[in-house]
């Protein structure tokens, strides 16, 4: 009976040991990464605050901006973007007073970029991924969110009368995504990857909208809206060129054109074509 | 002891033996794969297989949307093989679904219209670990299978069934119907067709009749038609098989809807054009690879995702890369004459060329943005307009043409001065003082010479927006003119509230809650936001009175208790007042850094802190004073009283007035 017993206690005990061992093998995979990424998020989210406050301090920018590097550069190679380059270079820009406000916001949205793609390569690794490493990628998916979600609460407070629209289709896409499997993986990043596409067409809008507005009395802030609807449109232009290559040309030949000939209701027609979602 | 021994194994069996069933029964639930396939523009079928026999039930509705999802159920009676079929879909819809009470949701794409865009992705070799992030990053639509289905040791894409239709050579890739031995959709098919959007792809698996292969390259609704086969079945080389003449003789037949391209699946990876038929090699030798092909009514691209290389199959006509870079030199350097005449002279040598659409815009947005010769820019704009209307620069040309021709009176004379105006004289010196009241005053000369001109109240309005923010006044003066001169048109419109927000601006909320309640009788359609202007006017009014209240406070209470005789401070006051900041100050300093985030900026912070810990200090102090000055009762409670009143009415307006001085939008937080 005894041996039963230690037998029985022997089985339980190797369940309990396998299972903190697999815990542990999880944490011991995720918790480095996590915390590049968190030393990211934060790094990002200073020299944002520090860059729209009313004196930004520029040694204190870029002495965050070394910390995102790593992060940075890693994105620069697998998606072969420059974004290491240039936006050290708007940094040297801004901190000599050269247009900073278009260097600003290449700053700003160059950021959002790298962190879209992050997030791009997070959901890809996820699905060719253990399961530790897929739970890694999910909580690195939450964090680097962190740094997109002002763009989206904006875009509520702009186009959905403050309603939580797009916040609220983002939280619960990656509700679904923390919850999801290899089986149902694809509907889960694919919702994410819709309220970002949205999120940064309406953006694009946006923009051109304020240059409708602004275009017969502010040509210099038109120069600037121009210069951040470029940077929101790369951020979805490789769906759009991938499902209309005509529709990305026009929409670049409508970017670079004269502020005259510019509509933002055409802009939205071709982003709902591009896109092939409903922005609003 | 033995008895609780053996009831003590047979509790920790039955436990265990709960946890494996509950364990087994979720992964049951879990292990339902779906496909999907026979998706059409309005329909899809959602198949899968079960081990116990029952009616299957789908809830779906289009990604994204709210509401209720729409139930579905199999048409026939309770087995293991479920198939349900849903119908009445929109075209090119992302739908979710799930199956019964399933956690797990899938999703798929119906099938896009004629004319819309697609892609799918071309794979072979072992993709199963792949496969997922391949379809997820490439939204690709379908998936065809290059490697035989009878190569696969596993089903390589069993993740991904659920969302996309797979095919092979032979037809539909689908283990159910295989599992089900429907020879109709899942047997060997040496030939057979698939119609996506506007593609029809011919699947050539075999040794096929021609004539059959003729009656399917005929396809009057598709765009584009390309062939997929393999060069083993074909025969020999390219351009000298029986499939080339067929598709020669095809395309000679029918010019408007050729046979585009032939993907030919083997060992080499030759790309070349024979007779007009794209041909193009896919190395299956290779251990896996994929290719997503973009299809669109004017071009098809195959691009290779691993290497990084694209393959055109289908051209838009006449495209050739030649721009006319002389031209926009000249054009760069401010020569826009030649540039003209370099333009028009590519437009004649290069008749037919795909870059003549650039050439007229670019001719036309000279004369528009840099000659301001209206009538010649007209004429460019609507020749691309009517010869390229599809082109990829028609969109910002007919913009142009709406607003030129919106102005063409007094022989856009009006135009030509105004649009000059503000394109280079105002955008180049607009801040220097002189020149920026020189240009408006210029402007207002204008709009006297051709007052009737349909452009005059677009030019009031625009100088009344350039008055706006650095003399009011003015501003007020031109968009009441604007009302008065141009009433009827729709720039006068909204004039009201412009005034209105002029006011706002200038901190002058009086006139702005007059000039906005004024524009509520006429707009009532913006009543919303007219109302919240005047609410955060009146809150910005009140914010200014209470602020004028506390500093009389303030003063009144600080000249009592210093001004008025005897002025002397005791030193228990002063210690009593440095404790007071030392600790006021301490706490904020420690509760500041807890909510630094909180604040614009750290000088913010400091500033809040300090100015909040002088005020208590100052507090301390006055209520010191006064309570010495009421000492009138034995007790002293009475004084103390006085005292602490004194110094807490202080602190309070020191603090409102803190806060306005420092930044007025926090006051938020105590809802005023």
């Amino acid at each position: 009976m005894k041996t039963i017993l230690y037998v029985l206690a022997f089985i339980q005990l190797a369940f309990v040991s396998g299972s903190f061992a697999a815990d542990a093998n999880a944490t011991k995979q995720a918790v480095p990464d996590l915390a590049a990424v968190k030393q990211y998020v934060k790094a990002v989210q200073e020299i944002e605050k520090n860059r729209n406050g009313k004196t930004p301090d520029w040694a204190a920018i870029d002495a965050q901006y070394e910390l995102t590097l790593p992060a940075i550069k890693d994105i620069d190679v697998k998606c072969k973007t420059h974004y290491a380059e240039e936006l050290g270079d708007a940094m040297k820009k801004c901190a000599s007073g050269e247009k900073i406000a278009v260097n600003g916001q290449i700053i700003g949205k160059g950021f959002q970029h790298v962190t879209v793609l992050a997030i791009r390569q997070q959901l890809d690794l996820m699905a060719k991924a253990s399961p530790a490493g897929e739970k890694a990628s999910k909580e690195r998916i939450a964090v680097y969110f962190e740094v997109i979600r002002p763009t989206l609460a904006r875009r509520d407070k702009g186009f959905f009368e403050g309603k939580k629209t797009l916040e609220a289709a983002a939280d619960a896409a990656l509700e679904q995504l923390s919850k999801a499997d290899t089986g149902n993986l694809l509907t889960a990043s694919r919702e994410l990857e819709d309220v970002i596409a949205r999120t940064y067409a309406l953006s694009m809008l946006y923009e051109f909208e304020e240059i409708e507005k602004l275009r017969d009395s502010d040509l210099a802030t038109c120069d600037v809206k121009r210069v951040e609807a470029g940077m929101f449109y790369r951020i979805i232009q490789q769906r759009i060129e991938k499902r209309s290559p005509k529709t990305n040309e026009i929409l670049l030949n409508t970017i670079n054109g004269s502020y005259g000939a510019m509509n933002s209701q055409e802009v939205e027609k071709y982003l709902v074509t591009g896109l092939g979602i409903k922005l609003r | 002891m033995c008895k609780l021994c053996l009831w003590l194994i047979v509790l920790i069996i039955a436990i265990i033996g709960i946890v494996i069933v509950f364990k087994h029964s979720s992964s049951v639930a879990l292990s339902i794969k779906p496909e999907v396939f026979n998706i059409s523009t309005s329909q899809a079928t959602i198949a899968w297989l079960s081990k116990e026999k029952y009616k299957g039930r789908i809830s779906y509705m289009p990604a994204g949307s709210e509401g209720s999802p729409l139930p579905a159920t199999e048409a026939f009676g309770v087995s293991g093989q479920h198939e349900v079929v849903l119908t009445g879909l929109r075209a090119s819809t992302r739908y979710t679904y799930r199956i019964g009470n399933s956690k797990s949701l899938f999703q798929f794409q119906t099938q896009p219209a004629q004319n819309s865009p697609f892609s799918f992705v071309a794979v072979w070799g072992d993709v199963s670990d792949r496969i997922v992030p391949l379809i997820r990053s490439e939204s690709g639509e379908f998936i065809v299978s290059l490697t035989p289905a009878s190569d696969q040791k596993s089903d390589w894409f069993s993740d991904v069934r659920p969302y996309v239709p797979v095919y092979n050579l032979l037809g539909i890739d689908s283990p159910f119907l295989s599992a089900t031995g429907d020879e109709h959709q899942s047997g060997p098919n040496n030939l057979w067709k698939l119609d996506w959007g506007g593609l029809r792809l011919i699947f050539v698996g075999g040794v096929a009749e021609p004539g059959k292969i003729a009656e399917m390259l005929n396809a009057p609704s598709a765009h584009t038609i390309g062939i997929i086969t393999s060069l083993e079945v074909v025969g020999v080389s390219f351009g000298e098989a029986k499939l080339h003449s067929i598709l020669v003789g095809h395309n000679k037949q029918q010019p408007t809807r050729p046979a585009a391209f032939v993907a030919v699946i083997g060992s080499g990876e030759k790309n070349v054009e024979i007779d007009g038929v794209q041909y193009f090699g896919v190395d299956t030798a290779k251990q896996t690879g994929a290719i997503r092909v973009d299809v669109d009514a004017e071009s098809v691209r195959a691009v290779f995702v691993d290497e990084n290389r694209e393959v055109a199959l289908k051209q838009p006509p006449l495209k050739q890369k030649r721009t006319c870079e002389e031209c926009r030199r000249l054009a760069d350097k401010g020569a826009y004459e030649e540039s003209v005449k370099a333009y028009l002279e590519f437009i004649e040598t290069h008749k037919g060329n795909f870059q003549i659409d650039d050439a007229y815009f670019a001719i036309a947005e000279i004369f528009d943005s840099k000659l301001f010769e209206f009538k010649n820019a007209l004429v460019w704009y609507r020749r691309l307009a009517t010869e390229y209307p599809d082109g990829t620069l028609t969109s910002l040309a007919s913009q142009r043409i709406k607003y030129i021709s919106a102005y063409p009176d007094h022989d856009y004379k009006p135009l030509a001065q105004f649009e000059r105006i503000k394109a280079v004289e105002f955008a180049r010196k607009k801040d220097q003082p002189e020149e920026r009241s020189r240009i408006l005053n210029e402007v207002t000369s204008l709009i006297k010479q051709y007052p009737d001109s349909n452009l005059a109240p677009v030019m009031q309005h625009w100088l009344a927006n350039q008055y706006r923010l650095s003399e009011p006044d003015k501003a007020v003066e031109a968009y009441m003119m604007l009302r008065k001169n141009y009433s009827s048109h729709s720039e006068s419109q909204e004039a009201m509230v412009e005034i209105g927000e002029t006011y706002y601006d200038a901190g002058r909320y009086k006139e702005a809650i007059k000039a906005y309640n004024e524009a509520l009788g006429e707009l009532p359609a913006l009543a919303d936001t007219i109302k919240s202007q005047i609410a955060r006017s009146e809150r910005n009014l009140r914010r200014d009175k209470i602020a004028y209240v506390c500093c009389w406070i303030a003063v009144i209470v600080f000249g009592t208790a210093f001004i008025r005789k005897p002025r002397r401070i005791g030193a228990r006051s002063i210690v009593c007042a440095c404790t007071a900041f030392v600790i006021v100050g301490a706490v904020l300093s420690f509760y500041g850094w807890l909510i630094h985030e909180q604040f614009n900026s750290a000088r913010e912070m400091v500033l809040i802190v300090s100015s909040f810990s002088v005020i208590a200090g100052l507090s301390t102090l006055i209520s010191m004073k006064f309570s010495r000055r009421a000492n009138i009762d034995s007790t002293g409670v009475f004084s103390a009283a006085v005292g602490s009143l004194a110094g807490i009415v202080f602190f309070l307006a020191g603090i409102y007035l803190a806060i306005y001085y420092i930044y007025v939008h926090y006051l938020i937080v105590v809802k005023l």
